[in-house]
């Protein structure tokens, strides 16, 4: 869940290196968690914290294409998920993060509900919309 | 159900979402994978450290209540603290230097969370009113259908029985919040929220009946009979209830709110349709700006969704 919040966010890469900073963080807060079944929500909120930080650390930086970036030229099947990755990561905030967690994490919307916090109705309409707006993107970028 | 396996996993899987799921999942976190130098354990143990930490945490620790800011006759309240007020009666909250709130006969509020600079209440039933100096942000109500963040300013808002709400703006603005959805509320105005839909399309309170049924109507189902019904009875003061709309909808719904929008407020040249339509934010923003909702420029960059 941590990892796809991140990679809702952040470049591929970096997304898996901040993933313990996010643990790292949550265990440093850890005694400021009063109620254990909010846990979850609680976590997410560290993980989309983390993420805006970074984010915003990085604007000075330049941008590495994501295969230059990589250590060696990657397989053709990684780039078009990287591009498909790159159109989730311009659609509204609520449905890239519901999408990365269904699409890459392979959760169930149950299982996003219950692990962001999120009510089960949200995260219904996230998927359905967020599914809508990304095969019009992805459309749009096949056409000439 | 159509989208049952984009859901669940359950039915048959949709051809095009399974190979999203196909091409995508090579970039879920391997945590088979080498691990990185400066790092001495993987996300996987430290998850279950993480929970095993969390239960110990709770079994070993019961903190004492901590006395909050707020005050109600003199005495202290305490952090999770609950209000409730009979028939006929009513109690006023107070946090010196921050604001008041005044909740109203039959209702019940919780001091969720508060602490220096951030206050979060939690209005489970009835009407409060609030009146807060605090700076932007510092003030949240929490209802069963939204989330209310004050933005400087002195409201009402309601809940009723079945979790529905409304918000009333007298001064300043309100941010309504939910599930990714967002409303900005400024004084005058009013805005909706309904369990099982966040927080509705805001209109002024002397806005035409008929614009008003429909953004009703919107909040149940957005039609195009419901939008079009908006849009034909806006006046030029309801563009912020135009721009809402915008940012709702999608493809030629958005067009046509766009449209109505150039009607009744002056966009510049350069924000056209095919920029709207890609939902680009700067183009937006203008269109915001082109409300000329001057008071606000102080406190919109506080968060943007769009």
């Amino acid at each position: 869940m941590v990892h796809g919040i991140l990679l809702a966010r952040v470049p591929a890469p970096d997304a898996e290196d901040l993933v313990q900073d996010v643990f790292m963080s949550a265990m440093d807060r850890l005694p400021a968690l009063r109620d254990g079944g909010a846990f979850g929500g609680w976590l997410a909120s560290i993980a989309r914290s983390k993420a805006a930080d970074y984010m915003r650390s990085r604007k000075w930086m330049v941008e590495v294409p994501a295969t230059l970036a990589a250590a060696g030229p990657p397989a053709e099947s990684r780039l078009e998920a990287l591009r498909i990755l790159a159109c989730i990561q311009e659609l509204p905030e609520a449905y890239r993060e519901t999408l990365v967690l269904r699409l890459v994490e392979g959760l169930t919307g149950p299982e996003i509900a219950e692990q962001t916090g999120l009510t089960a109705g949200s995260v219904r309409v996230n998927l359905t919309r967020g599914m809508k707006l990304l095969r019009e993107r992805i459309n749009v970028g096949k056409a000439p | 159900m159509k989208d049952d396996y984009l859901w669940d996993g359950s039915g048959q899987a949709e051809p095009a979402v399974a190979r999203l799921e196909s091409v995508l999942g090579q970039l879920r976190l391997k945590h088979s994978k080498a691990p990185v130098p400066r790092r001495r354990w993987i996300p996987g143990a430290a998850a279950a450290c993480l929970l095993a930490g969390a239960a110990l945490w709770q079994a070993m620790s019961v903190p004492p209540p901590a006395a909050t800011a707020w005050k109600m006759e003199d005495r202290a309240l305490v952090a999770g603290e609950v209000v409730r007020t009979g028939a006929g009666e009513s109690r006023r909250l107070w946090a010196e230097g921050f604001g008041q709130v005044e909740l109203a006969p039959s209702g019940e509020l919780s001091i969720a969370e508060s602490r220096s600079g951030y206050h979060r209440f939690d209005l489970r039933a009835g009407t409060m009113h609030a009146l807060i100096l605090a700076p932007p942000g510092a003030f949240v109500v929490d209802t069963p259908s939204s989330r209310a963040v004050d933005l400087g300013c002195q409201y009402t808002l309601t809940v009723d029985r079945k979790g529905n709400g409304t918000l009333d703006v007298e001064t300043g603005w309100v941010a309504f919040l939910h599930a990714g959805m967002e409303s900005f509320v400024p004084a005058g105005a009013r805005c909706l929220t309904r369990r099982d839909a966040g927080p509705g399309i805001p209109f002024l309170r002397d806005a035409p009946a008929k614009l008003v049924e429909a953004t009703r109507r919107f909040a149940e189902t957005p039609s195009e009979t419901a939008i079009r019904e908006i849009l034909d009875n806006a006046r030029k003061e309801d563009a912020l209830t135009v721009w809402h709309v915008m940012t709702r909808t999608e493809g030629r719904q958005r067009e046509m709110a766009f449209e109505r929008l150039g009607r009744l407020v002056s966009i510049p040249a350069e924000v056209t349709a095919e920029r709207i339509g890609r939902g680009e934010a700067a183009a937006i923003d203008l269109c915001w700006n082109a409300l000329g909702l001057e008071s606000a420029q102080w406190w919109r960059g506080w968060r943007r969704k769009w």
